[in-house]
């Protein structure tokens, strides 16, 4: 029987120490960052050109970083990469997949750059990977003719193959319908149980469906390392809808911090985070995820 | 759980290493341009095999010249955009955080390619050897194709090293072609970059596949280095690199300062070949040459014979048909003591081979040792010298002295009854 738990049964640490990138244009992809992650799925959270995809790089050995260190389970990524390769899956935002092989040639071929020698133990791990992401219908299929969903499935095979005691998929969910966001999520959640999963993504409902901890990252800094509960503790209290008439939302919208908005005939009713609202036909509401993301990325322009 | 032998250290067997081989193999043959380029290869080496006239020597040579100058091309665009593959599919990403060292990566992935570019030259090989087979050569005169097959092969393996390297290093496909911008030239007859540079020759073959092997040991070494952190590159990359660098570099420095054959350049018998006036009544020019076999054959050994030297080029038309009309020639008058001797001006040591095995020839072929295979190749070759002509073929008929009895030139050495009657007439004058 095939077992995608992690091949090592102690967990793994990544310590991150005042990690900086600075590419050679000038843009800053990290900036001093800090950050200890030690179980579970760890959501990385953040705007597009927040520094996640830079930390994701860096992490997955593809990129050096300008000054800091980075420990996974004690290999330095400047210069243990091999040993790090070794213990890591890695599912980039942006890939790309050999269009004329078929799916199982695909994860054959990157089992072959795990160095998994035995031909029996690559066939059982491709078949076991293929059925868990339900691609066995399609395996004999030209992996160019696939939708994104199926590409992105066979990515998160590709990077399961070495059983990897860290796994790092970059916003595995962009792009995709909502069936196959759905589907994804629930395998990184089945997955999490004797690795530790690092996701970068833009999407709240990612980060609600299956993240343990949660950091928001801001222009290359962490806004806010924590749990969900934490997160939500952050803007409980902060959060009120107010009544409005439409041509009031200008006005309201330069006053408060607006994290959503429903319409009601000609009524609207306004979601904000705001340390206080004096309004009349205000109401304090139970916050979400949505309002403590919005609330932690606030500039400084909402106090 | 499995367990084994996941993103082990220990270095991958070569079973492991061959299955990397064929997925970049098949990465490409899937393709259709490979498709395409393999069907056109074999229509054109079908088109090279049936033309009349032409025997498996012929064919086998001119397989061999189109594999080395039109596949080379082919090759070096191939390679190019194989260096950038990976840029170009986006795989980087994937393919760069698996365990497997660069050094095995770029190999198989060279291997792969080189592969695919090879079989367009066996398709090349297989068009013309099936119309040879239809047009009646037989197995044994098929025995030459194998030898040509090698000398473009070996070319292919240069040409694809070369813009591989440039590709794989400078990540530009443009980098790349620019091997295919010298071999354009090489081929459009700069002498002063032929000197130099001409891989085709099959004395040649070695310089330019340590070349070829020094420059990919280069890529292996410089390729995503900061992918490695602090692992060191495999000690036999320095090993073999170093090794065919000083190969390649010994032997170039001789091929630049004396051409492409240096011990026959610096030999003096070959100015005393080139500095001989042959006219009509004159003695034949002498020589000591090598044969098809490799023997060295001299005018003595034809003391007391009438004589016939033939001198050709392998990329005349005319050529091919003298060749042909010799064979008949000495079948007809061998027994009565007539020697033909073919004289063969091309740079490359295996033409006279290819040409007297798959042709079949019944007299001596043997190879013009100076010739330097540019346009001006006459004027580059001993013996062409030592006949002033500059015209090919060119035929001289001797007495059993070997005195010049009959000087033939262009298609009537071997279209129409001159030949055969220069011969006859001197038979009847010397019977015996």
């Amino acid at each position: 029987m095939i077992c995608f738990a992690s091949s090592q049964e102690t967990q793994l640490k990544v310590e991150i120490n005042n990690l900086t990138k600075e590419y050679e244009n000038g843009v800053v992809g990290l900036k001093d960052m800090s950050l200890t992650i030690t179980d579970g799925i760890f959501a990385l959270l953040g705007p597009n050109g927040a520094g996640k995809s830079t930390l994701m790089s860096i992490l997955s050995t593809l990129l050096e970083p300008s000054s800091g260190t980075a420990l996974i389970d004690g290999f330095d990524v400047r210069k243990q990469k091999h040993e790090i390769r070794r213990i890591l899956g890695y599912l980039p935002q942006d890939f790309g997949l050999y269009p004329v092989l078929s799916a199982y040639e695909t994860l054959d071929y990157m089992a072959l750059l795990c160095n998994i020698q035995d031909p029996k133990e690559r066939l059982d791990r491709i078949n076991g990977l293929l059925e868990r992401m339900n691609l066995t219908a399609v395996r004999d299929r030209a992996v160019g003719g696939f939708s994104g969903g199926m590409r992105q499935r066979v990515g998160l095979a590709q990077a399961l193959l070495n059983s990897p005691k860290l796994l790092i998929v970059d916003e595995p969910t962009a792009g995709l319908d909502p069936e196959e966001r759905i589907r994804v999520r629930s395998l990184l959640a089945e997955l999490a149980g004797e690795r530790v999963i690092l996701l970068s993504t833009h999407l709240i409902e990612d980060v609600q469906a299956v993240a343990d901890r949660v950091g928001i990252l801001h222009k290359g800094q962490l806004r806010y390392v924590g749990d969900i509960e934490g997160m939500l503790n952050a803007v409980r209290g902060k959060v009120w809808e107010i009544d409005a008439r439409a041509d009031e939302l200008p006005t309201l919208r330069g006053q408060y911090l607006e994290t959503g908005l429903i319409r009601e005939g000609s009524r609207l009713r306004i979601r904000v985070a705001a340390e206080k609202v004096d309004r009349p036909g205000t109401r304090p509401v139970e916050p979400n995820l949505e309002d403590a993301y919005i609330w932690l990325m606030r500039e400084e322009r909402h106090p | 759980m499995t367990s084994g032998s996941i993103g082990s250290a220990q270095a991958p067997t070569y079973r492991l290493l061959i299955k990397m081989c064929s997925y970049e193999f098949r990465l490409g043959c899937r393709s259709a341009a490979w498709r395409l380029i393999t069907a056109l290869c074999f229509v054109y080496g079908c088109s090279i095999g049936h033309v009349d006239g032409r025997g498996a020597g012929a064919v086998a040579y001119a397989a061999g010249e189109a594999g080395q100058q039109i596949l080379s091309l082919v090759a070096i665009c191939w390679m190019s955009m194989l260096g950038i593959r990976e840029m170009t599919l986006r795989t980087r990403t994937i393919v760069f955080v698996k365990p497997q060292p660069c050094e095995q990566i770029v190999v198989v992935r060279f291997v792969g390619g080189l592969l695919q570019a090879l079989s367009f030259l066996v398709a090349l090989f297989l068009g013309s050897v099936l119309m040879r087979l239809i047009g009646g050569s037989s197995i044994s005169m098929l025995a030459v194709f194998p030898l040509q097959l090698f000398r473009a092969g070996a070319v292919l393996f240069f040409a694809s090293a070369a813009s591989f390297t440039l590709a794989i290093l400078s990540e530009s496909v443009i980098a790349g072609m620019l091997i295919g911008l010298y071999i354009v030239l090489t081929v459009a007859g700069k002498s002063w970059l032929a000197k130099f540079y001409d891989p085709s020759p099959i004395q040649n073959v070695g310089t330019y596949c340590a070349f070829g092997v020094a420059l990919l040991c280069l890529t292996l070494r410089l390729f995503a280095r900061k992918r490695r952190g602090s692992a060191k590159p495999s000690p036999w990359i320095a090993t073999v690199g170093l090794a065919a660098l000083l190969t390649t570099g010994f032997q170039l420095f001789y091929m630049i300062r004396d051409g492409h054959d240096p011990h026959t350049h610096s030999n003096p018998a070959l100015d005393l070949m080139a500095s001989q006036d042959t006219n009509m009544g004159g003695t034949a020019a002498g020589f000591l040459l090598p044969d098809q076999n490799g023997n060295p054959i001299g005018v003595t050994r034809f003391a007391g014979k009438v004589q016939i030297y033939a001198l050709w080029a392998p990329g005349d038309p005319d050529s091919g048909l003298l060749l042909a009309h010799l064979k008949s020639i000495q079948s007809k008058y061998g027994d009565r003591g007539v020697q033909v001797v073919a004289i063969c001006l091309s740079a490359d040591n295996s033409t006279a081979r290819t040409y007297a095995l798959g042709e079949d020839l019944n007299y001596p072929v043997v190879t013009d040792w100076g010739t330097i295979d540019v346009p001006e190749k006459l004027a580059a070759s001993p013996m062409a010298s030592a006949y002033r002509t500059t015209n090919l073929p060119f035929v001289a008929v001797t007495d059993r002295r070997r005195r010049v009895v009959d000087l033939e030139r262009g298609s009537t050495c071997y279209d129409g009854p001159a030949l055969d009657r220069a011969v006859e007439t001197q038979l009847q004058r010397e019977p015996r």
